[in-house]
């Protein structure tokens, strides 16, 4: 009987919206809190982890704040609109980024990153602001957000002559990212913690818009400008 | 049969937690580690900031929901376009006044537990955050990564909007209140000495 009932209880818990997706996501917070604490001292943009290129490319979106902030705004996104919406994301981001490094390492295309905030700015003020979208937007957002940053990472990996793994590694981590990123964010179904995460797309928004200023600003010593900064996104 | 669902424990999670501050330090680059910390320290070290920016937390959780959130969104995304005016080099006199300013007029709303229109108070908070956004843009330093100082700042503001939410949590309370009131006054206080700095009445 109280088997039954515990059992009743568990099934009536799960069946909860967003029970299941915060028990993945709290199953993997340690796990990525252990893998924090393993890290290695990362000495370079890309190509200095020491544990190979994957984990160059990897470890490249983590040293990129400009990329890292953009996905993490996509996630944050798609977890405000609900748990199909940040499902595509999942699929969409990673295979938009996938296809944009594969059009930039074979395509000629502009080698100014610099505008690429805008879209983070966007999505940042789409977080912030929260208004009704058509679900499929996201989505969208994602598939062009994605091709245009991984056309950058293409378009670097191909001039500095850097192994294609690191592009693997770098879409690898977008997914990572994208998929617990998202998954928290749809788990995050209190009114407070909706508020969260509105907050923190306006702190997205605010770093990209600094972030655009900062590249456009008059005169930028060639050294400091963004675009030198981020070399699997500037194409240096 | 009963399944068992792995769910981590409190204890799990604080072992992880602590095992993370035994991480070691990324190394990534000097300039933009030093950009990035440069960010975070920049609106700490600054004790007129620091009141500003806690106030809006503490006037957000005087006038509860919407504002309670609504000023601490619209603080850092209007704050940026002042920093972006800095780094584009658009003049605006009078910024330290204005920061100064931004501290007095905001512990005198806590204190008088202010409730004006909500567009009233989000214009309010976006007038003084263009200020303190001016001065974080035009002291940007110029040999460290502007993202990863931007990146900071933004979260450091965050950070100390989210103090003074916190603080102001106390507002629940009768005792609190008056407790809350009292901050806006040594926030104002506080305040008023920035502007004696800043016009030189003090030295």
């Amino acid at each position: 009987m109280n088997a039954s009932a515990d059992t009743a209880r568990i099934t009536a818990r799960d069946a909860r919206p967003g029970a299941a997706t915060r028990t993945a996501a709290a199953s993997c917070a340690p796990v990525a809190l252990a893998l924090c604490a393993c890290a290695s001292p990362a000495s370079a943009h890309l190509v200095q982890s020491g544990v190979g290129p994957f984990y160059d490319g990897a470890a490249h979106l983590f040293l990129s704040p400009e990329d890292l902030v953009v996905v993490l705004a996509l996630a944050l996104l798609a977890g405000l609109y609900g748990r199909d919406v940040a499902r595509r994301l999942v699929l969409t981001l990673p295979v938009a980024w996938l296809a944009g490094m594969v059009l930039g390492s074979r395509m000629p295309g502009p080698s100014d990153a610099a505008w690429l905030p805008i879209a983070s700015l966007a999505v940042g003020l789409l977080v912030a602001i929260h208004p009704k979208l058509a679900s499929i937007l996201p989505a969208v957002l994602a598939a062009a957000i994605g091709l245009a940053h991984g056309f950058y990472n293409g378009r670097a990996i191909t001039e500095t002559s850097t192994s294609p793994t690191a592009g693997a590694g770098i879409v690898s981590a977008v997914a990572v990212c994208s998929l617990l990123i998202g998954a928290l964010a749809t788990a995050m179904d209190r009114p407070w913690q909706r508020i969260a995460i509105r907050a923190l797309g306006s702190w997205a928004a605010a770093f990209s818009l600094l972030v655009l200023a900062w590249a456009y600003r008059p005169t930028p010593p060639a050294s400091t400008a963004p675009a030198a900064e981020s070399p699997m996104t500037s194409g240096e | 049969m009963q399944a068992i669902r792995p769910r981590p424990s409190s204890r799990t999670l604080g072992a992880c937690a602590a095992l993370a501050l035994f991480a070691s330090p990324a190394l990534a680059h000097d300039g933009e580690v030093g950009g990035f910390l440069s960010g975070i320290l920049h609106p700490i070290s600054g004790l007129d900031h620091v009141l500003a920016m806690v106030a809006v937390g503490l006037w957000g959780a005087q006038l509860g929901k919407p504002q309670i959130w609504l000023l601490p969104i619209t603080f850092p995304l209007v704050m940026a376009i002042g920093g972006a005016a800095g780094l584009m080099g658009f003049p605006l006199p009078g910024v330290e006044i204005g920061i100064a300013g931004s501290a007095i007029a905001l512990g005198a709303l806590v204190l008088l537990e202010a409730k004006p229109p909500i567009w009233a108070s989000m214009l309010l908070v976006a007038a003084f955050a263009i200020f303190h956004g001016y001065a974080h843009g035009t002291e940007l330093p110029e040999d460290q990564s502007g993202a990863l100082y931007s990146l900071g700042f933004v979260i450091s503001t965050g950070m100390l909007h989210a103090l003074g939410i916190a603080i102001g949590a106390i507002h629940r309370w009768p005792k609190g209140e008056a407790a809350l009131r009292a901050a806006g006054g040594v926030v104002a206080i506080g305040g008023m000495f920035f502007l004696a700095t800043s016009l030189g009445w003090i030295a």
